[in-house]
């Protein structure tokens, strides 16, 4: 399959800035998980 | 109110990466021998800089660690590592697009692009051989002499494509709206990269106060054990 310039361009921009936020929300995420499971703790 | 300083950060960092590629799509010209694909770049090389900037981080909490013991740089390290890490997939994965566009391969065993595969997998090493240490004390120390030893490989990834043979631009002559829209795209990176170690510390810092916590109690009840 033959690509043209603006289909690598598009292909590089969303894999790149997908891989990226998809960490980006993976970390948040895992942090807001722990900031509640911390809470708890203190709670109990 | 921490909650929402980070919710603002993070949709400005959002926020500049849109009009990053909004700015790119309405005003980023032709650069001469750079492809067709040139547009890339914007994307690329700040991201690229940037595993560079977070490997620097692992290298300077590494040397924290082994100067003064105390845990808080091993976490640092541990964090930064990982951005390295999903840096480096993006580096590689968006120099390969660009390079099947420009070149007509994905990947060639150049100079630039071997070191950078190497550093990659030098931090994807740490990242996954780190958590198979039992003892924490062990494994911020072999972590920390990891995270000094990787980092040579740093110099050579910068400046493989200016001292030897490369098919990868080097010293490229760049002026008026690509240099302005290249140092814009560092914006987006730069808070992307401080965002996640940050968040990444922060987590990782719970995470220990967590485990640290737990063999406390686990040791007043008399348990020999503890969390690993």
């Amino acid at each position: 399959m033959r690509l043209t310039a603006e289909q690598h361009i598009l292909l590089a921009y969303a894999i790149g800035l997908g891989i990226i936020w998809l960490y980006a929300v993976k970390t948040w995420l895992g942090l807001r998980r722990e900031a509640a499971r911390t809470a708890r703790r203190n709670q109990a | 109110m921490k909650w929402t300083f980070a919710v603002l950060y993070w949709l400005l960092t959002a926020a500049a990466y849109a009009a990053g590629i909004a700015l790119v799509r309405r005003f980023a010209p032709a650069i001469e021998g750079m492809g067709a694909s040139q547009k890339i770049f914007y994307l690329h090389m700040p991201t690229a800089v940037c595993m560079l900037a977070a490997a620097l981080v692992v290298f300077v909490a590494s040397v924290g660690y082994l100067w003064t013991r105390r845990m808080l740089w091993d976490d640092l390290a541990a964090s930064a590592a990982k951005v390295v890490v999903v840096f480096g997939v993006v580096v590689l994965v968006t120099g390969s697009i660009w390079g099947h566009s420009a070149w007509g391969v994905w990947w060639t065993w150049s100079p630039k692009l071997t070191f950078s595969l190497v550093l990659f997998l030098l931090y994807l090493v740490y990242v996954i051989v780190r958590p198979a240490v039992d003892s924490p004390q062990r494994r911020a120390i072999v972590s920390a002499v990891f995270g000094v030893v990787a980092f040579l490989d740093v110099p050579l990834v910068w400046l493989s494509s200016r001292l030897m043979k490369d098919m990868h631009p080097a010293n490229i002559q760049l002026e008026g709206t690509t240099v302005k829209l290249l140092l814009y795209w560092f914006i987006p990176a730069l808070l992307m990269t401080a965002g996640l170690i940050v968040t990444r510390y922060r987590l990782a810092r719970m995470q220990r106060a967590a485990i640290e916590g737990v063999r406390a109690d686990s040791t007043s009840a008399g348990s020999a054990g503890g969390v690993q």
